[in-house]
């Protein structure tokens, strides 16, 4: 074998490396937490409590994957998705958690009234004073907190 | 006779006085899958209200809530393009055209025609949405497909990933109300 097609071979290896590792990178799915430990615990009612009564706690808990303990309030199912919310019925503050797809069979035998406890990433703290709808907590890639 | 008379009545005038339809959980589908790559995202936590009496409508989306199939997609779409950090909502503001056609009590789809203000990062344009209010058990839903042009929003798409990203993305709302307590 001459030495020019042994350079040929190891650059061509070197590239299709190359290209399996930023196919693999620019393609990876997006985050599984659920082995992941959570930064924080709350349970549902001192959670709602803590973010519509301090802007800067609820700032704080932005993008953190935290644990919430709570009762199903509503649940909306639909193909391959699967949303749930945590409260009281006496409020329209709430949690909702978007749940991670890959995680849904773990939901099949949730209903109203459950209670749940639910990990996930806090995408958003909302007061809520637009709409009037009551204060809510939005999470998603969620996933039975164990 | 009376009795029957005077307690539909009643019942008339409480299922009339549900003026305000909302919903925390409305579903928004995004879109930009051009013919080389698929681009999509869900966010199903959209606050929805709408007020019968007055037609009018409201919906704000928390942006990073959207969730989509690749990290790096989501990433991207909240740093780069949405900067979700700076404009962390999108909004719409708008009155729905024929409300008066809509009967709330009555089964059945109502097309409808709404306009108003779509706020999308930073950026608010004036937009007509066609959809449709689909009731059943008297419970309106809110069914609407659109387009928007990213440029329209100042949305920039880096020239390297230009022909992976459409020009314009499709949006996709689905928003189940219930009377408002």
């Amino acid at each position: 074998m001459t030495r020019k097609l042994m350079y040929a071979l190891v650059v061509m290896a070197i590239i299709g490396v190359g290209a399996i590792l930023v196919w693999k990178y620019v393609n990876k799915p997006s985050k599984d937490f659920v082995n992941e430990k959570i930064d924080f615990s709350y349970s549902c009612k001192d959670l709602l409590e803590k973010t519509s009564s301090d802007t800067a706690a609820a700032a704080q808990l932005l993008n953190h994957l935290v644990g919430v303990d709570g009762e199903v309030i509503n649940i909306i199912k639909e193909p391959n998705a699967l949303t749930i919310e945590l409260g009281s019925s006496s409020s329209n503050a709430s949690v909702i958690c978007q749940i991670d797809n890959r995680h849904l069979d773990d939901f099949k035998q949730t209903n109203v009234g459950d209670k749940l406890s639910i990990k996930g990433k806090i995408t958003a703290c909302s007061a809520d004073d637009e709409l009037g709808l009551g204060s809510s907590i939005q999470m998603n890639f969620c996933s039975i907190n164990k | 006779m009376k009795k029957l008379i005077l307690a539909i009545a009643l019942l008339n005038s409480f299922t009339g006085y549900a003026q305000k339809y909302m919903t925390k959980t409305g579903s928004v589908d995004f879109s930009a899958t051009s013919s080389i790559e698929k681009i999509e995202g869900t966010d199903k936590s959209v606050a929805c209200l709408l007020d019968a009496q007055t037609a009018t409508l409201n919906l704000v989306i928390q942006v990073k809530s959207f969730v989509f199939e690749k990290q790096l997609m989501q990433e991207h779409f909240n740093e780069n393009y949405m900067e979700t950090d700076l404009y962390p909502k999108a909004t719409f503001r708008g009155t729905l055209g024929n409300i008066k056609s809509i009967d709330f009590t009555k089964d059945g789809e109502y097309p409808t025609t709404t306009n108003g203000k779509l706020s999308i990062h930073g950026v608010t344009k004036d937009v007509q949405v066609k959809g449709k209010v689909i009731v059943k058990g008297n419970k309106p839903t809110l069914q609407a497909s659109f387009s928007v042009l990213l440029s329209d929003y100042n949305i920039q798409i880096p020239g390297p990933v230009k022909d992976k990203i459409s020009k314009d993305a499709r949006i996709a709302v689905n928003c189940a109300l219930e009377p408002m307590k």
